[in-house]
């Protein structure tokens, strides 16, 4: 999906109809976290999404303006195996440490859709 | 008693005033923003670069994203190659696509952004400008798809040898002293409670475990052992509205206008909305050998199966200063056979072992966290941090008892097993510089399999905890919960 933030003067301008390129995943990180934590929230309409807390992706699972437990991981993994599929086996072999930091989750996600 | 007291509070008042006496001025928050990582690959004609950011970028600002303010060179070469298109993907995460990849012997990019806005650590209001004297630079090596799996691969097992650390109580605060109990003993005492665990390769959903539970403590001995391993299911709750969720985000992931995508985008807010309290279930099967870790002349191979529920992390009374989850134990049996060698009376060992058969309990129970963290209240109490657990065991069939009469293994019984555990902390004295300092009180009565040995144990004192183990801190609550899991 192309991004409404490029610049309108610059080559190779975002589309504003269809989508193209793989997926990223983050916005399905972010909502897995939020299905367990209710500390989490997640505004959709805005490109990119954003998050509450706002570094999300700088805190780990377990930090206490998130609040996940190694047992609530089991969620999150099973959550966000069902938003993104095609990537299950990946999501499988992430470990229930809820002290890993979100954003290197979203790494994993990231570079696994990238190379399907 | 009022002895004890005083001296407490004599300590944390000097512990309080030594940490406030530190003279260092607080460091300035972080105003610099770097690449933590750049990923450059080519997975299929279409190169891709996935730039990771240390602080959160101010997505407000699309100029930063212009290609006028970002520079991309092939190496060595020092080419030019022209982006397609730059992208917030989240507000720490760039996308960069290039129609043109390097070719040739060009095989990194360098990637460089002239001047970016960004929110320093821990202050998401202030924007801060990085300095255009100081581009902010990174250079990758491109990967193919093959090199990009491999390394997805590579960032998993590292995760995964990460997570098999072992959480010890020791990591995680500094006791300042020492077991102090109410058990009619004077001197302290020392004792372990540990919890491993770790999966099995191949195997998803089963992991391996190991809990002591074990003091030198008279009456608070729990003599707990148990090892083996367990399957693990869970069942989420509210499926029509992860179903719902997921099939907004896929029709988002599609693309569309502007509009279309904004009102996507309000019906996943409006349906996240939906989620109450209660997570899902965890459905655990285990098979476990325990035993009394003290000589181990107590020992059973047991089967265990259980259903528990859990809350999601919930605000404590609508603050974001807090959490609460509970983890109701709904049901559970243990079943196996006492593997225990029946003992022979000797002129120096007048007791023996009973000899028990088969094993056959039932329990239910619950645990729960609450944490409350609030530095600038006004109140004394800046920090809480509670774990408690309790479960009801239920011997339908004799097994072996722990005798405190004789301090052995020695009598039989059946019937209600109960056992309660929880810890409280409790800080007074809270600064992100200086860390925190505080009370820690823990409590425990009841038994545990495989002997159990009535446990009656109250642990009270100072605690310190310094400023950047806020992981450490984070853990501390999950492995208490850990130890109440030994309870069910």
């Amino acid at each position: 999906m192309r991004n409404f933030d490029t610049p309108m003067s610059a080559p190779g301008v975002a589309d504003a109809g269809g989508g193209s390129g793989p997926k990223d995943g983050q916005l399905q990180v972010a909502l897995s976290v939020a299905r367990v934590s209710a500390l989490v929230t997640v505004d959709a309409t805005q490109t990119p999404f954003t998050t509450t807390p706002a570094d999300l992706f700088l805190l780990a699972f377990n930090d206490n303006k998130v609040g996940i437990s190694d047992e609530q991981m089991a969620f999150f993994k099973a959550r966000l195996k069902q938003l993104l599929p095609e990537i299950g086996a990946t999501i499988d072999r992430i470990p229930g440490d809820a002290s890993q930091i979100i954003g290197d989750v979203g790494q994993i996600v990231l570079l696994a859709e990238q190379s399907l | 008693m009022r002895s004890i007291h005083f001296a407490l509070c004599a300590l944390m008042a000097a512990g309080v005033c030594a940490l406030r006496a530190q003279t260092q001025p607080p460091a300035p928050a972080a105003t610099t923003i770097g690449i933590k990582t750049l990923r450059a690959l080519n997975p299929n004609g279409t190169a891709y670069l996935d730039v990771i950011f240390d602080s959160i970028l101010d997505t407000k600002h699309s100029e930063d994203l212009s290609h006028s303010n970002v520079t991309i060179l092939a190496k060595p070469s020092g080419a030019s190659l022209p982006p397609d298109s730059i992208a917030y993907k989240s507000n720490i995460l760039v996308e960069i696509t290039l129609l043109t990849p390097p070719t040739g012997n060009d095989d990194s990019v360098n990637v460089c952004f002239k001047e970016l806005h960004f929110f320093s650590k821990g202050d998401d209001t202030t924007t801060h400008t990085s300095s255009p004297d100081k581009p902010v630079c990174s250079t990758s090596k491109m990967m193919t798809k093959a090199e990009t799996k491999a390394l997805v691969d590579q960032l998993v097992t590292a995760a995964v040898d990460k997570a098999k650390a072992d959480k010890t109580s020791s990591e995680k605060n500094i006791f300042a002293s020492g077991f102090v109990t109410t058990a009619g003993q004077s001197n302290s005492q020392g004792g372990a409670d540990i919890s491993l665990n770790g999966s099995l390769s191949g195997l998803p959903g089963t992991t391996t475990f190991l809990q002591i539970q074990k003091t030198t403590l008279n009456n608070g001995d729990p003599r707990h052992f148990e090892a083996g391993f367990s399957w693990r299911n869970t069942s989420s709750f509210q499926r029509t509205v992860d179903a719902e969720i997921k099939d907004l985000v896929d029709k988002y992931n599609q693309g569309g206008t502007q509009a279309q995508l904004q009102e996507l985008g309000n019906e996943i807010n409006a349906a996240g909305a939906k989620y109450g309290v209660w997570l899902g279930a965890l459905e655990d099967i285990a098979l476990k050998m325990e035993g009394d870790p003290t000589q181990f002349k107590a020992a059973n191979v047991v089967g265990d199966g259980d259903i528990r529920i859990l809350t999601r992390t919930l605000k404590l009374f609508g603050s974001t200063n807090g959490y609460f989850r509970a983890r109701p134990l709904v049901v559970g049996f243990e079943g196996g056979k006492s593997i225990t060698g029946d003992t022979t009376t000797t002129a120096t060992t007048p007791t023996t072992t009973p000899s028990v058969d088969w094993i056959a309990r039932g329990k239910v129970g619950a645990d729960f966290t609450l944490f409350y963290d609030n530095p600038k209240t006004a109140g004394p109490i800046k920090r809480v941090e509670i774990n408690a657990g309790g479960v009801e065991r239920y011997l339908f069939l004799k097994e072996i008892n722990y005798d405190t009469a004789t301090n052995q293994d020695s009598t039989t019984g059946k019937g209600s097993r109960p056992y309660f555990q929880s810890d409280v902390k409790l800080f007074f004295y809270e600064d992100a510089k200086n860390g925190r300092l505080g009370l820690r009180m823990a409590y425990t009565r009841g038994s545990l399999p495989p002997v159990f040995a009535n446990v009656k144990s109250f642990q009270f004192g100072l605690v310190y905890e310094t400023a950047d183990d806020k992981a450490k801190t984070a853990n501390s609550p999950d492995k208490t919960k850990t130890a109440a899991n030994a309870a069910q």
